[in-house]
Parts: structure tokens; C-alpha cells; sequence
């Protein structure tokens, strides 16, 4: 009895930790370009990308580069 | 440039990226390249967009619209008072460059001393080439004009 309730406790571990190993960031952008169209020589454009992340881990923006 | 660099599971965020369009010309693609811990994503590439229209090089143009203003501040303002070289290039690279509507100063160095001076005194007819001297309301001197045909005959 009592080594099968460690078993099942050694299990429920085993499950939670893979739970943690599989915790995935999703990265999903609502849109991944635009088009600004005509645009007078001169103006400064902006554009916020939006995104969320759809996945069950923490999302890390290790790099933007632009260019 | 980004709201937060960790974000939770369901969280959003934000990419803010910016375009400058001083000196550009017709489409342009400007990309941000996002690098994240995303296993299966690790790179997405955004683009942004646009058509970037020279209110300035519109057509119809005058050819001697460049003496005055609003063209006047690129195209001659800096070549007040400078001689050969740094002459032409403040009054004349910007038409007589490769890729310009123009003839490149390689092929103005084949053409005769007098048909050069006539040229660029007097313009060329029904052309973008303005008479630049002070005769015909050009802002050029006969020093300064003598000065451009030593230096295009000389290269
Ligand atoms: C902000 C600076 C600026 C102003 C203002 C400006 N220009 Fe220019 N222009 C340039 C530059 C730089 C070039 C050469 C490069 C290019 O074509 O973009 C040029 C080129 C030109 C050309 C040659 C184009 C070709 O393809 O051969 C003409 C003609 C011209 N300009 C006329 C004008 C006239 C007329 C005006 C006033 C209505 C004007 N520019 C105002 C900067 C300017
Ligand atoms: C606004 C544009 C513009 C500027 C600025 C300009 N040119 Fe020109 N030029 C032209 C064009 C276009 C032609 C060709 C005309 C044609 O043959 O149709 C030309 C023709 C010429 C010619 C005659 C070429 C031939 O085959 O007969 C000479 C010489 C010349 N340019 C010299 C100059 C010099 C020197 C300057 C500076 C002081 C200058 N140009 C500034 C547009 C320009």
C-alpha cells in the first residue's frame, strides 16, 4: 500500500514535470506585414504589430532586427 | 521598439516599427526580423510597405525652376560662389549622373569646347537643361562657367 501510493505520487511528478518540459511558447501575429500605400517623400511611418502568445510557456523576444 | 520581452502563455505584446522615407523613392520594403524561443518559430519576418511619392520630381517640371525656390536649396544653393569640381557637383550631378536623364560627364568630356559653353550658357531647347548663365537669369558667372568647362575637358 504504501509503496503504491509512492509509486503514484513518483508518477504525478513524473507527469507534472513533463508538463513543465513541455511548455511551449506559440508566437502568433495578427498580421505580419502591411502596406502603407502612396506616402509623401518625408513622412516618418509607424506601424504597431501585434501579437499574443498562444502557447503554455513564456514567450522570449531574444532579438529584433531591423532593416 | 517591443512592449515586454517575456510574455505569458495568452499575453499579448507589441512590435513597434518606424519608416523613414527621407530620400526614398517609389516601393520600399522594410523588414524587422523577430527571433524568439519559439521551438517550431523561431524567426518571423515582418514587412512593412510603401509607396514613396517625390512631391518635388512630380511632373511637369520647368527646366529653370531649379534656380528658384523651393528647388533652389538642393540644387544650387550649394554651389554659390564654388568653382570646377565642387562647382558641378553642387549645381549639375544630381541630372548628370549614371541612371540620370542626362548625359554622364564621361560623354559631356567628348563634346567640343563651344558646344559645351553653349550648353550650359544658354540651355538646351525643349529639354530639362536650363541656361545656367547670369544673361539669361542663370546664377552662374563667366568665371564660374569657364571654371566647369576646364573641369569637364580635363577629366
Ligand atoms: C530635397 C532636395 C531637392 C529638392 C527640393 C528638389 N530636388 Fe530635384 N533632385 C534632387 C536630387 C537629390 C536629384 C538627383 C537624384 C534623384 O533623381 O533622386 C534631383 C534630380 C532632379 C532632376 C533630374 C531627374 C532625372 O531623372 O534626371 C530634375 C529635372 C530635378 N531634380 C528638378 C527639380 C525641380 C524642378 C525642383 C523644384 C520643383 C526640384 N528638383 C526640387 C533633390 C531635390
Ligand atoms: C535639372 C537637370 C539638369 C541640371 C541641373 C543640369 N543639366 Fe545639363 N542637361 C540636362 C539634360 C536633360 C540634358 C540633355 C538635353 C538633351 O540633349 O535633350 C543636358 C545637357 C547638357 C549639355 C549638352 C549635352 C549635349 O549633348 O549637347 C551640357 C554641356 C550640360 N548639360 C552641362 C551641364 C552643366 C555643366 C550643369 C551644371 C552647371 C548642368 N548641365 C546641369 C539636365 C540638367
Amino acid at each position: 500500500m504504501k509503496v503504491r501510493l509512492i509509486g503514484a505520487t513518483v508518477l504525478m511528478l513524473l507527469l507534472a514535470g513533463a508538463e513543465v518540459l513541455h511548455a511551449q511558447p506559440l508566437i502568433s501575429f495578427e498580421s505580419e506585414s502591411v502596406d502603407f500605400g502612396d506616402v509623401r517623400q518625408g513622412e516618418v511611418l509607424e506601424h504597431d504589430f501585434l501579437f499574443r502568445n498562444d502557447g503554455t510557456g513564456t514567450l522570449v523576444i531574444e532579438k529584433l532586427t531591423a532593416s | 521598439m517591443v512592449s515586454s520581452d517575456h510574455i505569458g502563455p495568452n499575453e499579448t505584446g507589441r512590435i513597434r516599427a518606424t519608416v523613414k522615407t527621407d530620400g526614398k523613392k517609389g516601393r520600399i520594403l522594410k523588414t524587422v526580423q523577430v527571433e524568439t524561443n519559439d521551438p517550431v518559430r523561431p524567426l518571423v519576418v515582418l514587412k512593412l510597405r510603401a509607396n514613396v511619392i517625390d512631391a518635388f520630381h512630380e511632373k511637369p517640371l520647368q527646366p529653370d525652376a531649379i534656380f528658384r525656390s523651393p528647388c533652389r536649396k538642393c540644387h544650387l544653393d550649394r554651389g554659390r560662389d564654388q568653382m570646377g569640381a565642387a562647382l558641378f557637383r553642387a549645381d549639375c550631378i544630381m541630372c548628370h549622373m549614371r541612371g540620370k536623364s542626362a548625359p554622364s560627364i564621361s560623354s559631356l568630356k567628348k563634346l567640343s569646347r563651344e558646344r559645351l559653353k553653349e550648353a550650359i550658357e544658354e540651355g538646351v531647347p525643349d529639354s530639362m537643361m536650363p541656361g545656367f548663365s547670369w544673361r539669361v537669369g542663370g546664377p552662374l558667372t563667366e568665371a564660374q562657367i569657364r571654371s566647369l568647362l576646364k573641369y569637364i575637358k580635363g577629366r
